[in-house]
């Protein structure tokens, strides 16, 4: 039987896969623009505790390289080590402290962004760090961030709604 | 604290799930534009074209950062292509309009471009590309896709000066088509055509038809000249004056020369 975290993944992960070439470029910052997907991903991992978050993320991941045109695998690399990332910091964490996971996802959406620059800069010889950097990369840290924040406060409303629990499993 | 840490199968799991995405980062950076994953890639983002051209035609449209410079040469792009288009289609109908003409009479004739148009209103002569070479004579009748528009009036090997019905020189020989009342109808430096001197008795009334009559052999007979818009009677001597609208204002680009008539010897 689909517990209600899978369905609740299942649906989110499809709204998110619709946002991203929908919404996204519309809100463009100096050529960079919000990974939903992303950003949905560590919210998920930091309010839900089940393992669907590493499938998610995986195919989450490998939706986003194909569909975005970036260097295939990179997305999918980096969203299965951000899940994998926020299990190790997040189960540390007091489920109640908001401000605490939210400062580790901020986090987590710093040390990925700066990864996948470093993947791109890898896998695309003729991309240069000032030409990364000129052409945004390093404010979509920003834009997922502020993402991860409305998507973080989102499923956190719907876990207690729906799921009755707090965040990492605790009832309320 | 997590209640469901990964198990050591979980952790393989996780595991593959990066070495596939490192192998194929791999992949992807050495196997070129041609590879197999950018060949995916692109499929990929074909389907899904319909959705991500939607949110980027407008980011485009609104947004003022280099995007938006990519835009605005796309719009002039299209607009030229838009303006390119609408001159074939203004073309196509036009010599549609030629053949039309050339069907209904069915003359011998020979299609021309106009390369040069005077200017002055008391010389009003277009030249056209065609001459001698291609069989044109002075005196051939040459008609736009609305009718008779001039006479060739000089030839070169090449090339050929038509005097149009509008220039104050040129005189027709013409018919009311209703009332078969033949007249000579003549430009003026105001660019209209006018005919006088024709019988008070005579039934002639805005809107009719005027005609080549084919009297005097300069003009091929039955050719539309235009149609009356005004009739003016004289207080002197009773007679009247039309004048000829030809039925299309705008200046032709295209025309036929004619060689000879249907059912003529030459």
């Amino acid at each position: 039987m689909i517990s209600s975290e899978n369905i609740i993944a299942i649906i989110a992960g499809l709204i998110v896969a619709l946002l991203q070439p929908l919404v996204s470029p519309f809100l463009n910052l100096f050529g960079a623009t919000p990974n939903f997907v992303f950003a949905f991903i560590v919210a998920y991992a930091i309010v839900f505790s089940n393992k669907t978050r590493y499938i998610s993320a995986f195919l989450l991941g490998i939706f986003f390289d194909f569909s975005q045109g970036s260097t295939i695998g990179a997305w999918m690399f980096l969203l299965v080590l951000s899940a994998v990332l926020l299990h190790g910091f997040a189960q540390n964490l007091d489920a109640s402290n908001v401000v605490a996971q939210l400062i580790l996802g901020i986090v987590v959406c710093v040390i990925i962004n700066l990864l996948h620059m470093l993947i791109l800069i890898v896998s695309t010889p003729a991309l240069s760090l000032s030409a990364l950097i000129s052409s945004g990369v390093l404010w979509s840290f920003l834009l997922d961030s502020v993402a991860f924040i409305f998507i973080f406060a989102l499923l956190r409303i719907v876990n207690i709604r729906f799921v009755g629990k707090s965040a990492f499993g605790g009832y309320i | 604290m997590f209640n469901d840490r990964p198990s050591n199968a979980s952790k393989f799991v996780i595991a593959g799930m990066l070495l596939v995405s490192l192998c194929l980062i791999f992949v992807w950076s050495i196997e070129g534009d041609n590879g197999r994953l950018h060949t995916i890639q692109d499929d990929f983002q074909n389907i899904l074209h319909p959705i991500s051209s939607m949110s980027t035609t407008s980011s485009n449209n609104n947004s003022g950062d280099n995007s938006g410079n990519v835009s605005s040469d796309q719009i002039a792009s299209l607009t030229e292509q838009v303006a390119k288009g609408e001159e074939y289609r203004q073309e196509v109908e036009r010599l549609q309009g030629l053949l039309t003409l050339k069907d209904e009479y069915g003359f011998e004739s020979v299609g021309a471009r106009v390369i040069g148009r005077t200017t002055d209103a008391w010389n009003v002569t277009v030249t056209l590309d065609r001459g001698e070479n291609d069989g044109v004579e002075v005196g051939s009748t040459v008609c736009a896709s609305y009718g008779a528009v001039g006479q060739v009036i000089s030839t070169t090997a090449s090339s050929c000066v038509v005097r149009l019905l509008t220039d104050p020189q040129s005189g027709v020989a013409c018919m009311i088509q209703s009332s078969r009342t033949e007249c000579i109808a003549k430009g003026s430096l105001e660019g209209l055509i006018t005919a006088d001197n024709i019988a008070s008795d005579v039934d002639v009334q805005a809107g009719d038809v005027v005609i080549t009559s084919g009297l005097g052999g300069s003009f091929a007979k039955g050719i539309i000249v235009g149609t009356v818009v005004r009739v003016t009677n004289s207080t002197t001597d009773g007679t009247k004056t039309i004048t000829i609208k030809q039925n299309d204002n705008t200046s032709f680009e295209e025309c036929l020369i004619v060689k000879s008539m249907k059912g003529d010897s030459n």
